[in-house]
């Protein structure tokens, strides 16, 4: 795996966080990913935007990270939502369902917006 | 190795010897100017130009011998090659002394510029000796030397004591005294020259070269002692210039020179030892080379380490600190000692420098800034110490520690003996760890390839018509063993299901699922009569049971009796249909992965449609067949699969279409590892004329 992968983390106060993710991850970038959450949770920022858009690829330990916390997250009184999705990672998620569980809009500030004028 | 600091010393050694010169110099300049006009200067000049000469004279010795004390302490371990040098040169400049200086011609016109002169260069000799014996003394130590030294110099300053009551009192019975005071020195002599031990370490070579320059200077030694001894020479008379008494302090050097040497001759004729441990080192290092090429167990082959190296060096205790598999190095494998004693002396500081991979000697604790603290109530047990690591360029094996109940029980050869049997010892660890590596990897090996056998079974070998569909599936794991799922059930009320199913992630954990998606299928089949029941019911046993990361996504096709087709689609890439020669169609039908919800929204979520009865063939497969290429860029992704899929559906039957299909994948996989598991299963109608369903004849 020489793909790279990044995962940067950025402010976008009102307590929301934006995670920005970037290349391939997978089995052996999800740690990563997994303590950058982790943090966010410790400290109680649980409003969480997952910005794809420069995400190249997505495995099962990938999304495994997502639905590890997508629980404590919500029973914490937060939420996790993905936006701008790639065309395959958008396959990916339609097709094992994951629109069923979790937030996903086109764009940012969809997510954004959704954060700040919560919906029923 | 750190310098036991005997005197508190601050001025610069080199600064101390350049004043003691000046005074010298001062010194014979004075003698030379009341020599020469003397009869023409007032007493009073005189006596003060007298009174300089003996102040400069005793304030250059005083000084010069200040900085002799102080450069023996600083000066680097004499090896022996340095012993000899200076056994060498000391007895050269003494034959000089006493060869060369009679010959001076007496009675000349300045003749006390002269014996100055003179007196100048044997005080500068015996510096030089002195100097040479002090540093055998410093570093050749044991823990009595201090004091040891103290009497030497309490034992002079009698002795110049008693030379300064007989010259100002003309008393001539202290002779007795004096002569016990040369019996003392030459106790303390014998007491101060106890560590021998580094001359038998030495080479064969080197320790007759030594011995042979020691009984030199033996000879020369005691005669020059003699020389001095006796007031009326002329090498006396010249040293008397300087100040009464300087002979027999520079003549009891002299004695404490030629017994030290003497004792360096009895070491060395006397030296037994060293030929048994030689043979020892050759044993040790064959019997090392010979237990790393055996099957030894780890614990074997640390215990004969630590006993080897015990046998090497005089320690009294021993242990490995070791760096084995479990990651966090420890101390293991004790010889002499136990845990807890060995634990108070890993300090931080010196499992900081063992980490380092240096070598470490410590030769009294208690000198030590490091184990200062600690030193008093170690002491029963510990004295000396040294670390040898075991390191090749890449790996950090551990330590060998040795202890001594001893101060100063490690000399030079040794340590440079165990750092020679070092590269020994790693090579032997390195091939036994090597060894059992590849020990475990064959038998884990071993037993991935069964259970990779034990997972084939697991599916249908061959898989008999399903209400007049034949049916033929393969599967490849990326590893030995995968998460990978394909199977056929009846269920209650003769309808068929086939299903392709993929649990997420990789290995045996992802296989240990799969063999657990297998029972549960095979138990819940029975029971249910349609394939939505049954996929509910699947996820309903799973609920609560699959970790929080892991999904199973499956595709289930039902056969009914009558040969009509639906499918449920839980979160599986969607299965491909056709007509035996036309378009291919994505079924996307819509459901969720198991695992994500609970079991009520999944039944919500995922729905079962009926299919067309047109299409004659059906494809099922897994991720790992779009996905194929993912890394390198060459994804062949949902589009590139079903033109494979539309191409092979003119072939006549599903073994042929599958077959096909998984030669064209196999090709383009082409030598790269697989990412994922591949897995396919192929449905087609038998018959090419679909009989409707009133018929009730399957196809």
């Amino acid at each position: 795996m020489n793909q790279g992968f990044r995962a940067d983390l950025e402010p976008k106060g009102k307590g929301i966080f934006v995670i920005r993710l970037r290349g391939y991850l997978d089995a052996y970038t999800a740690p990563q990913l997994d303590t950058l959450i982790a943090g966010l949770l410790e400290q109680n920022s649980n409003r969480i935007i997952v910005d794809c858009a420069e995400l190249d690829y997505i495995s099962s330990a990938g999304l495994g990270v997502f639905m590890a916390y997508i629980e404590p997250i919500r029973a914490a009184g937060g939420d996790l939502k993905f936006c701008s999705l790639n065309e395959r990672i958008a396959m990916i998620m339609d097709m094992l369902g994951f629109q069923h569980i979790f937030h996903i809009t086109e764009h940012f500030d969809q997510a954004l917006r959704a954060f700040e004028i919560p919906s029923d | 190795m750190v310098v036991h600091r005997f005197l508190p010393l601050q001025q610069t050694t080199s600064s101390l010897l350049l004043l003691g010169i000046s005074l010298g110099g001062a010194h014979v300049i004075v003698v030379t100017l009341s020599e020469t006009f003397g009869r023409w200067l007032p007493p009073l000049v005189l006596m003060l130009l007298e009174a300089l000469a003996v102040t400069t004279s005793l304030t250059a010795i005083g000084v010069l011998g200040w900085g002799v004390i102080r450069e023996s302490q600083q000066h680097e371990a004499p090896d022996p090659r340095r012993v000899r040098n200076w056994l060498r040169w000391s007895s050269i400049g003494t034959v000089g002394m006493l060869l060369l200086l009679p010959s001076i011609v007496e009675h000349d016109v300045q003749h006390v510029v002269y014996l100055a002169l003179e007196g100048g260069a044997i005080l500068a000799l015996v510096g030089w000796i002195s100097h040479g014996l002090l540093s055998v003394f410093y570093h050749y130590r044991t823990a009595r030397t201090p004091f040891l030294l103290r009497g030497v110099s309490f034992v002079f300053a009698v002795t110049l004591l008693l030379e300064w009551i007989e010259h100002l009192t003309d008393v001539e019975s202290l002779k007795a005294a004096k002569a016990i005071n040369v019996l003392v020195l030459v106790v303390l002599t014998l007491l101060l020259s106890r560590r021998r031990r580094w001359l038998r370490l030495t080479t064969r070579a080197e320790r007759w070269s030594l011995a042979g320059w020691a009984a030199v200077l033996a000879g020369v030694a005691a005669f020059a002692a003699i020389t001095l001894f006796d007031g009326q020479t002329h090498q006396a008379q010249a040293l008397r210039e300087w100040f009464v008494g300087s002979n027999i302090l520079a003549g009891s050097l002299f004695l404490m020179v030629s017994t030290y040497a003497v004792v360096v001759v009895a070491t060395v004729v006397g030296g037994e030892g060293a030929a048994e441990r030689k043979a020892f080192e050759f044993d040790a290092i064959t019997f090392l080379s010979r237990v790393a090429s055996q099957h030894d167990t780890p614990e074997e082959l640390y215990q004969t380490i630590i006993t080897l190296a015990l046998g090497l060096s005089d320690a009294t205790s021993a242990w490995l600190y070791l760096n084995d598999d479990t990651g966090e190095p420890r101390i293991a494998v004790l010889a002499g000692i136990d845990v807890d004693r060995a634990e108070a002396l890993m300090i931080p500081e010196l499992i900081g420098r063992t980490l380092e991979r240096d070598v470490v000697v410590i030769p009294w604790l208690r000198e030590d800034e490091r184990f200062y603290r600690i030193a008093r109530s170690v002491e029963s047990y510990a004295q000396s110490l040294v670390v040898v690591p075991l390191a090749d360029n890449d790996t950090y094996y551990g330590s060998i520690v040795l202890l001594s109940n001893q101060p100063f029980a490690f000399e030079r050869g040794d340590i440079q003996l165990l750092d020679a049997f070092a590269p020994a010892v790693t090579i032997a660890l390195a091939n036994n760890r090597l060894m059992r590596e590849a020990l475990l990897r064959e038998r884990l090996q071993r037993e991935l390839s069964m259970a990779r056998e034990i997972q084939q079974k697991l599916l249908p070998d061959d898989i008999p018509p399903l209400n007049g569909w034949e049916v033929v599936g393969w599967s490849e794991p990326a590893y030995e063993v995968g998460g990978d799922y394909f199977d056929y059930f009846w269920l209650s009320g003769g309808t068929a299901c086939v299903l392709v199913a993929d649990v997420s992630g990789k290995g045996i954990r992802a296989a240990l699922y799969m063999a657990k998606l297998k029972g549960v299928c095979t138990a819940l089949a029975p029971m249910c009569s349609d394939v939505h029941e049954f996929v509910v019911r699947i996820h309903q046993t799973f609920e609560g049971v699959l970790e929080r990361r892991v999904y199973i996504t499956l595709a289930a096709i039902g056969i009914a009796p009558d040969g009509s087709t639906t499918i449920v689609r839980a979160g599986h890439p969607p299965p491909f249909a056709s007509q035996s020669k036309g378009k291919v169609e994505i079924l996307s039908t819509r459901g969720i992965a198991l695992g994500l919800v609970s079991t009520e929204r999944f039944s919500e979520i995922t729905e079962v449609t009926e299919l067309d009865h047109r299409w004659q063939q059906l494809v099922l497969y897994t991720d790992g067949v779009i996905e194929a290429g993912v890394t390198s860029n060459k994804e062949l992704g949902l589009d590139g699969f079903s033109d494979l899929v539309s191409q092979a559906s003119h072939l006549a039957s599903a073994a042929e279409i599958a077959e096909n299909l998984r030669t064209v994948l196999r090709q383009r996989a082409g030598e790269h590892i697989l990412h994922d598991d591949m897995t396919m299963v192929v449905l087609r109608c038998s018959t090419n004329t679909k009989v409707t369903s009133e018929s009730g004849l399957p196809c």
